[in-house]
């Protein structure tokens, strides 16, 4: 069976993960990975939920190691959990702390790292001077990502390690190659990438940690989430370069809603080369500011959990996305573009309208209506109304997504969530119930199974809902009650 | 008549602007005398969530010229209600 190596830098001195204060070299890496693999507790797969990408890639390589399957589930709620342990055996749970009353087996790396064992295994062996870590089969099955799907449960698509060499080597030769290259003395310079989003969703997992890997970039350990803590990483990221006599080079992984944050709030971003933004589109004047403030060209990255990255566009310069080589793209009709491509998945049918232009470019026109993106996070309406409709006292209940098209201002607040409720009792609305009361029964309810992001800023209560003949809930119907609900709030 | 002076509350004149800043960034429709100065942001109370937290850090950065940061261990009180959201703009406004 053909294998890759699971990362590429030049030595085992070579800086892989900025955490509190300094950097760890791969040397320091694998040997901390080698002593987790004797304590670790036996599994075939794990759930990691660490944010902080120093025990995220700690996790991770474990897996690749022990070839057990990284689970990354769209968000982990109760319901998600429960879900997985039914499905997934041997489950194990990579955290500092339980996710709510959970009954499953849990690994606590930081705790594990600050024990006096820990301490003392350092004191006593050395860091080897080989490297020891094996080489990966590709076609091993390293992670399931999945999408909320339509009907309750969580959809998997299986990554196999080529999935995540495939979509890391294309995305390196169109966004990364060009600031190597520009890079004056490329041992004077240290690569290294910073990310706003998780690591446990497919865009993070590739673009930040795949890529760092495979490249030999650096990357820093914190998800900043404020303007002002991304500069603060750049900071530290920065002095780090400075002491080792290197320029730094950092790329910002990161999404529409931080760059607008950014420009809003007008951070300095100290060595920054470059941004990379993905999961909804960004705005040409968005990007033109951060192209011009920041002196960093920005880059954007189309992808879908189901497929990984699939094209990529320099905002500024076109609307059109160009793929990645190894996509390619076939009408099928009117409405469907089929995407097909060398990994495991195969083939796939895009869940956006896109206009195609040929065979390897295509302009987005949108979502298709079923699909929900807030902030870059994507659930489904059908995922949504079948747990709001699953709650008891409710006899019809639908989501509906407001848009506020009539924001001239290049950076317009997100687009939230809003529910019409039918309640089941006959009984007149004015009379005797306490909506307070039934608003937060309902909300607790949604937070079983769904993200506090999609959770609908606004519950209204109406008397039924306009369904068609057929069922169906048309758009146009639910925009004219959104617009009845809010004149009579006004009145 | 009654019902309005029940659902009102008195705030200082910092806790009106910030409350009024909640409601105008987030869009939400109610009156900035509804917030109860001592009442949850996040979670139960207003169920902020973090794109909104993120929303009110870029108004609160234009309209009193200082950045919010999170590895401030207070970054959870600070945001705990409208009272001490108010009273960390007080500590750190420039404008």
């Amino acid at each position: 069976m053909p294998t890759l190596p699971a990362f590429n830098y030049s030595s085992l001195d070579s800086p892989v993960v900025f955490f509190q204060g300094r950097a760890i070299s791969l040397g320091e890496l694998l040997h901390t990975v080698d002593y987790l693999a004797d304590k670790i507790p036996a599994h075939q797969h794990l759930l990691n939920l660490y944010e902080n990408r120093y025990y995220f890639l700690l996790g991770f390589l474990l897996g690749l190691k022990q070839q057990s399957i990284s689970l990354f589930p769209s968000t982990v709620t109760p319901h998600v959990l429960a879900e997985l342990k039914k499905s997934y055996k041997e489950l194990l749970i990579l955290s500092e702390q339980s996710p709510s009353q959970e009954t499953s087996q849990i690994f606590n790396l930081q705790a594990v790292l600050e024990s006096q064992d820990f301490l003392s295994y350092n004191n006593k062996t050395n860091i080897k001077s080989e490297l020891n870590f094996p080489e990966i089969e590709l076609s091993q099955t390293v992670a399931i990502i999945f999408t909320s799907g339509s009907t309750g449960q969580p959809k998997p698509y299986i990554k196999q390690w080529n999935d995540l060499l495939i979509a890391s080597s294309h995305l390196t030769q169109t966004l990364f190659s060009g600031i190597k290259h520009t890079a004056h003395e490329k041992s004077k310079t240290l690569f290294a990438l910073l990310a706003t989003v998780p690591a446990q969703h497919m865009y993070g997992l590739e673009a930040s940690i795949i890529v760092a890997l495979q490249n030999g970039f650096l990357m820093h350990s914190d998800k900043p989430f404020f303007p002002q803590d991304i500069t603060h990483c750049l900071e530290e990221l920065t002095l780090l370069a400075k002491s080792r006599q290197q320029n730094i080079a950092t790329s910002l992984i990161t999404t529409p809603l931080h760059l607008k944050a950014c420009i809003k709030t007008e951070v300095l971003l100290p060595g920054i080369k470059q941004f990379i933004s993905a999961t909804a589109p960004l705005r040409t004047e968005l990007a033109q500011s951060c192209e011009q403030r920041y002196d960093a060209q920005v880059m954007e990255i189309f992808g879908c959990t189901e497929v990984g990255s699939m094209a990529y566009r320099r905002t500024i310069e076109a609307e059109q996305w160009t793929v990645l080589d190894d996509i390619h793209l076939k009408a099928m009709n009117e409405h469907e573009i089929q995407i097909n491509t060398n990994r495991s998945i195969k083939q796939f049918l895009f869940n956006d309208v896109i206009e195609l232009l040929d065979e390897h470019h295509f302009i987005l026109k949108g979502r298709k209506e079923d699909l929900i993106n807030i902030a870059g996070k994507r659930t489904s309406l059908a995922y949504l109304n079948h747990h709001l409709q699953s709650y008891t006292a409710l006899n019809d209940a639908c989501f509906y997504q407001e848009c506020n098209l009539s924001h001239t201002n290049i950076s317009p607040p997100e687009n939230r969530l809003v529910a019409f409720i039918v309640l089941n009792h006959l009984e007149s609305l004015d009379d005797g119930i306490d909506k307070k009361q039934i608003v937060r029964k309902i909300r607790s309810h949604l937070q079983q199974s769904i993200e506090s992001i999609f959770l609908p800023k606004k519950i209204y209560f109406v008397e039924s809902l306009p369904r068609n003949p057929t069922g169906k809930l048309p758009q146009s119907e639910l925009k004219k009650l959104m617009h009845q609900m809010q004149q009579k709030g006004k009145g | 008549m009654n019902q309005s002076s029940n659902n009102s509350h008195s705030h200082t004149e910092l806790e009106k602007q910030t409350a009024q800043l909640i409601i105008d960034t987030l869009n939400l429709d109610i009156e900035s005398s509804e917030i109860d100065p001592d009442d949850y942001l996040f979670g139960e109370g207003l169920a902020l969530d973090s794109i909104d937290a993120l929303e009110l850090a870029m108004a609160i950065t234009q309209q009193f010229g200082f950045q919010l940061r999170s590895d401030d261990s207070k970054n959870r009180e600070i945001f705990r209600s409208l009272r001490t959201l108010a009273q960390h703009i007080a500590d750190n406004k420039t404008n």
